[in-house]
């Protein structure tokens, strides 16, 4: 801080015809502080992965953490976005941004989870749908899923959908009925 | 400390009505005082100051519309990351010594950027123009590996069209690419303006939108090598 203040100083005797409106451009020592810091928290994540000292989840929250701190280093170091008043704008853009993406990345991951997770059963996941080839017959035709079979019991239907029940006029409702008897009117009207 | 101190007073003294100079000037808010100074003491041009600053700030909220472009695509990736197709994830074709390599080419680029604008700060321009040319030279660097890295993968067969994931991956890197090479591309014609009309205030302005452009690009970098390579690797 002492030294920055100095430097600010110095460059206010230097300058003569350059005029500036930013104070906070940093100074050699910031950068080189800056630059440290961002080869540290470069290094230790690499490092992290490369000798297979972590994987999985463990390993994933270690990175998005490393490379939370940098982001945050070179903003503050680099960028010179800081709490000092002539750097508000800045900060508050910067920050709405962040909320911007935070919903992007975030309402993306969540719809695309929700998709595959409830998509139909036998049709498969995400990754089937784009990677593997359909089952074939021998003819060519696609070959329904062995999960296929039978996947109306696992939904959870009401009754009167269920394949069993159709054909079967006893058990629709008498709502149904009515309708069904509408239609049937028209029909006769049309003919 | 002291002299700090004394040099700091005498500034702000100096732009500040006579009679109550002293009051105005606690001793624990001197920090404040001093980015008042350099904000609004210029009596000569301060409007013309302010659209200066105004055209940075204006670049700055640019550079968010940026980041958002580039939070689509790295969301595109993290929902297609699984779609290999049957052909090889992030583990098989990254490298990470390599992706090492790369981002120091480019967090070094950032810090010659870094000393560069401290050469212009100080109104040397030889060393102004050392700095930007050492920083192109690291730029064209990294944008050379990934040119190899790209042409590599497409040789061996695994191009953006052979799988969902090699799709955004080609989307999100290329991207980043592309800035850095537009990023080059300014540097080195500012280069060129920087000759041709030495420091001026309005060169002055276009150094610190490229600086932040150059610096923002090295922060996308960040999330691409945590996200693509590190995260691909890990997982």
């Amino acid at each position: 801080m002492k030294n920055e203040n100095l430097h600010a100083a110095e460059h206010a005797h230097a300058h003569g015809d350059v005029s500036h409106g930013q104070s906070s451009h940093g100074s050699k020592k910031s950068y080189i502080i800056g630059f440290v810091l961002s080869a540290i928290l470069t290094v230790i994540p690499f490092w992290l992965i490369m000798s297979n000292i972590m994987s999985g989840m463990s390993a994933i929250w270690m990175i998005a953490v490393f490379a939370a701190a940098q982001v945050f280093v070179q903003v503050y170091f680099f960028l010179h976005v800081d709490f000092s008043p002539e750097q508000r704008n800045t900060l508050y853009s910067f920050l709405f941004t962040l909320f911007v993406v935070a919903i992007v990345m975030v309402g993306s991951l969540w719809i695309m989870h929700n998709a595959n997770e409830n998509m139909m059963p036998g049709m498969g996941k995400m990754q089937m749908d784009m990677g593997m080839k359909m089952p074939t017959n021998a003819d060519g035709t696609p070959r329904l899923d062995r999960e296929l079979e039978g996947f109306e019991d696992k939904l959870d239907l009401p009754e009167t959908y269920k394949p069993s029940n159709q054909g079967a006029p006893a058990a629709t409702p008498q709502e149904d009925h009515s309708d069904m008897a509408d239609h049937s009117d028209m029909a006769d009207m049309q003919q | 400390m002291s002299s700090t101190e004394t040099m700091h007073t005498h500034e702000v003294n100096s732009n500040l009505p006579d009679d109550n100079g002293e009051e105005l000037l606690p001793s624990d808010d001197h920090h404040k005082g001093n980015i008042d100074y350099f904000n609004h003491s210029d009596p000569h041009h301060p409007d013309h100051l302010d659209a200066q600053g105004n055209k940075v700030l204006g670049f700055f909220v640019y550079l968010m519309t940026d980041l958002v472009l580039f939070a689509t695509f790295f969301a595109a990736y993290a929902v297609l990351k699984v779609g290999v197709a049957d052909g090889p994830s992030p583990k098989d074709i990254f490298d990470l010594k390599f992706v090492l390599v790369e981002t120091f080419l480019l967090l070094i680029s950032s810090i010659t950027f870094g000393f560069a604008m401290l050469g212009a700060y100080q109104n040397n321009m030889s060393k102004l123009k050392l700095w930007l040319m050492i920083t192109a030279l690291f730029g064209m660097g990294f944008i050379g590996m990934e040119v190899y890295e790209f042409h590599h993968l497409i040789v061996e067969g695994f191009g953006p069209d052979r799988s969902a994931f090699l799709s955004s991956f080609f989307s999100l890197v290329g991207l980043h690419g592309i800035h850095v090479t537009a990023g080059i591309c300014w540097l080195l014609f500012t280069l060129f303006q920087l000759s041709k009309f030495g420091l001026s205030e309005r060169m002055m302005t276009r150094l610190r939108c490229l600086s932040l452009f150059w610096h923002f690009l090295d922060i996308v970098w960040i999330c691409v090598f945590s996200l693509v390579y590190l995260v691909g690797v890990a997982l």
